[in-house]
């Protein structure tokens, strides 16, 4: 997390209209990325007029989450973890299809099962995410209002996510309140199903929860 | 130190490939001698990159593959083909206005002459379409460096290995390897006991529907429906077309032709992104499985879905009037026809396209995307993640949902009646979030790096910039729409895309695990 602050000062740096100085610079920079990666919210400048590259910076660390255990939400630190690990041991079973090698968390192997699940769930949430993109744009263009795709992303990833200001319109001194009612309704449902992590909801949509 | 990897049998084998690209370097020189052009160029070209081969064969004159010996030759076949395809750019354009000529005037020029060629090297051989070619026309460029260009994607789109595999005998004996770390899909499909046979099918089928495509295209002109359609265009398309490439000789893409071309160019487009191993079915008789299959029937389905829908957004009037391309609110043949161009150009990576879709509305432009992550089938010459891979995503994720109300049942997933192997289901979710991380982290770094030169990307061109790279798709939106160009990147995001456009076509796995094990040898 301490590297993703820094490459936002980074980003900061390069933008000639935010003159914050050295200090302001890394400030501004901990503050609001660690503001967003845990889901938190809070921020310490109009980070919306920051340069695009700064933007895009932070867009990732809302992907990133706290982690298992707080009161954090997003995709937790935890779950990218164990999928980073697995990602390193494929490239091992192409060479040796024999190897059984389990991934390790603080020593403790994890079950192959767990491992699935969180699969499972990183790819359901950026399914679900880009879904609600689209679905923010079109309904958007419906209600004849202007959203860039950046800021479509954006409101998709806070709502969902649970962080709470997103970019443009929705920056974190602006408000939702632009948005088609419709629109509103449907970011209502994703903070739920995000808050409890997908699954519980979703498996109330299938008929095998409610048949024995 | 001594090597986990035998590094020279790789090496040496490499070096009979190389030698082999020197020979299809006739057909550039055949177009140059035809229009009267500089013949010296491919002839420099041949000697050069013949002498190259001879020398590295001499590496190992043995070559003896392993598994890991097989990993790294093919990740560096495909390295070193997009090294040799800068050769004929970089002699021709020496010292001229041409951006992918060699520059010695100074060192930054020098270093970006060499970026720029590769660029469209690496972009011609893993059929992206990506372009820094600047000023895209026969004028600037000989007849016969255009030619090169489209030659490298019609090269890559079966695959280098499989031609190899389908040609050389001393490849052929660790074909089935080799074919499965390029075949694009989680697994390769044998269809003949011998490898080599398989690969000889696949290179078959897929010249008998170039030669059809490019007669076909000829035709129109010959009938008079097709002005532009001259026998050179003709011959230029049929080598992009079938490999999902991307590349044309003009500047306009297919928008320089008739709607009747349009129509011809979309069927073909459609059939690259299939499974070439279900052709090998039809002509034996077996069309019931080509029809059966869940991966091709969702293809279609997925094409048949999002052209009907942008069909109906162009045709309200989700486009203004562009130059190319024309009006679509309230025209219907032309509404559909731009649908049915752009999406299957999209979805299944070949990147051509009749309109200029970035000045289109911001929703189509999502759809757009939307379709450039689906990919082709496994098994044809498309880029992307793929449907099957999608469609194991997705019953995967059902499984979840049904063993989380019943966690004692034990359910496979099957796809065309057969069970799907679990080790497999990991292998592709793991490949698909890979995939998905590393696209998002990628467009981040292009965008800071871009930035640091002073150029500000927004979103929808960073996050375009890198799937289009990775996903061997071409064309971005914004400046890098499909009339646009890669060209005011700096050095340094040309070489990540350099990179992802190398392991996206290798679907990754084979790069990572040379990289990897040169970390931890064990």
């Amino acid at each position: 997390m301490g590297t993703l602050a820094s490459v936002v000062a980074v980003g900061l740096f390069l933008d000639p209209n935010t003159a914050f100085g050295a200090e302001g610079t890394v400030r501004h920079a901990v503050y609001n990325v660690a503001s967003i990666v845990t889901t938190t919210g809070y921020a310490s400048t109009d980070y919306v007029q920051w340069a695009p590259a700064a933007k895009h910076m932070l867009f990732m660390g809302m992907f990133i989450g706290g982690m298992v255990g707080s009161t954090t939400c997003s995709i937790k630190s935890l779950r990218w973890l164990v999928a980073l690990k697995s990602f390193r041991r494929n490239p091992f079973t192409a060479i040796h299809p024999e190897a059984v090698r389990p991934v390790r968390i603080s020593e403790k192997p994890i079950d192959e099962d767990a491992i699935r699940d969180i699969y499972a769930y990183l790819l359901l949430s950026l399914v679900i995410f880009f879904l609600l993109t689209v679905v923010i744009v079109v309904d958007a263009e419906r209600g004849n209002l202007r959203v860039t795709e950046f800021e479509a992303l954006g409101a998709a990833a806070t709502t969902f996510l649970n962080i709470g200001p997103a970019f443009g319109d929705a920056g974190p001194y602006g408000t939702f309140a632009t948005f088609p009612m419709s629109t509103r309704a449907v970011m209502i449902v994703l903070m739920w199903i995000g808050r409890i992590e997908i699954i519980p909801v979703l498996v109330l949509f299938t008929r095998a929860f409610w048949t024995s | 130190m001594s090597w986990g990897v035998n590094w020279k049998a790789s090496v040496g084998l490499l070096g009979v490939g190389i030698k082999y690209l020197a020979v299809t370097m006739l057909v550039p020189l055949i177009v140059a001698l035809a229009y009267g052009e500089d013949i010296w160029v491919f002839l420099v070209s041949m000697a050069l990159v013949a002498g190259v081969g001879f020398a590295v064969e001499r590496v190992d004159p043995d070559p003896d593959l392993g598994p890991r010996e097989a990993l790294l030759f093919v990740s560096l076949a495909w390295l070193a083909a997009a090294a040799i395809g800068t050769v004929p750019y970089l002699i021709a354009g020496y010292n001229t206005a041409s951006t992918v000529g060699l520059q010695t005037g100074s060192f930054g020029a020098f270093t970006e002459s060499i970026a720029n060629a590769l660029f469209e090297s690496m972009s011609g051989f893993t059929t992206t379409g990506a372009t820094v070619l600047g000023e895209i026309s026969t004028d600037r460029h000989s007849h016969a460096v255009m030619m090169w260009r489209q030659l490298t994607q019609w090269l890559g789109g079966m695959g280098i290995i499989v031609l190899m595999i389908a040609i050389l005998p001393e490849v052929a004996v660790n074909g089935a390897q080799l074919m499965e770390s390029e075949a694009p899909g989680p697994e390769l499909q044998k269809l003949t006991p011998k490898i080599a046979e398989t690969a000889r099918a696949l290179w078959l089928i897929y010249f008998g529907f170039t030669v059809v495509y490019i007669v076909l295209l000829y035709g129109l002109h010959r009938a008079g429906m097709a002005p532009n359609m001259d026998l050179y265009n003709a011959i230029a398309h049929g080598f992009t077309t079938l490999p999902t490439g991307g590349f044309s000789p003009e500047a306009d893409s297919v928008a320089a032709f008739s709607a009747a071309v349009q129509w011809v160019v979309i069927p073909f487009m459609a059939v690259a992104g299939v499974n070439f191993a279900l052709f090998w079915h039809v002509l034996r008789g077996e069309a019931e499985v080509m029809l059966e299959n869940a991966e091709f029937r969702a293809y279609a389905g997925a094409i048949a879905v999002v052209t009907a829908l942008l069909a109906v957004l162009l045709f309200r009037g989700a486009a203004p009037v562009t130059e190319l391309g024309g009006a679509t609110q309230g025209v219907a043949e032309n509404s559909l026809r731009q649908a049915a161009f752009q999406i299957v150009s999209l979805l299944n990576s070949t990147g051509y396209a009749t309109a200029d879709f970035v000045e289109w509305d911001t929703d189509v432009q999502i759809l757009l995307m939307f379709a450039m992550f689906i990919g082709g089938s496994a098994g044809s010459t498309g880029g992307g993640v793929k449907i099957v891979r999608w469609l194991i995503v997705g019953k995967a994720i059902r499984r979840e949902l049904f063993t989380s109300a019943h966690p004692d049942v034990v359910q496979p997933i099957r796809l065309s009646g057969s069970v799907v192997d679990e080790d497999a289901i990991r292998g592709i979710m793991s490949f698909t979030i890979l995939y998905i991380v590393l696209f998002g982290v990628s467009a981040v770094v292009l965008s800071l790096d871009t930035a640091r030169i002073g150029i500000q990307l927004t979103m929808l061109e960073s996050t375009s910039a890198s799937l289009a790279t990775i996903g061997n798709i071409g064309p971005g939106f914004g400046r890098l729409g499909p009339f646009g160009s890669y060209l005011f990147f700096p050095d340094t995001s040309k070489l990540l895309m350099i990179f992802l456009m190398w392991i996206g076509r290798l679907e990754i796995v084979p790069v990572l695990a040379v990289f990897i094990s040169a970390i931890d040898t064990r």
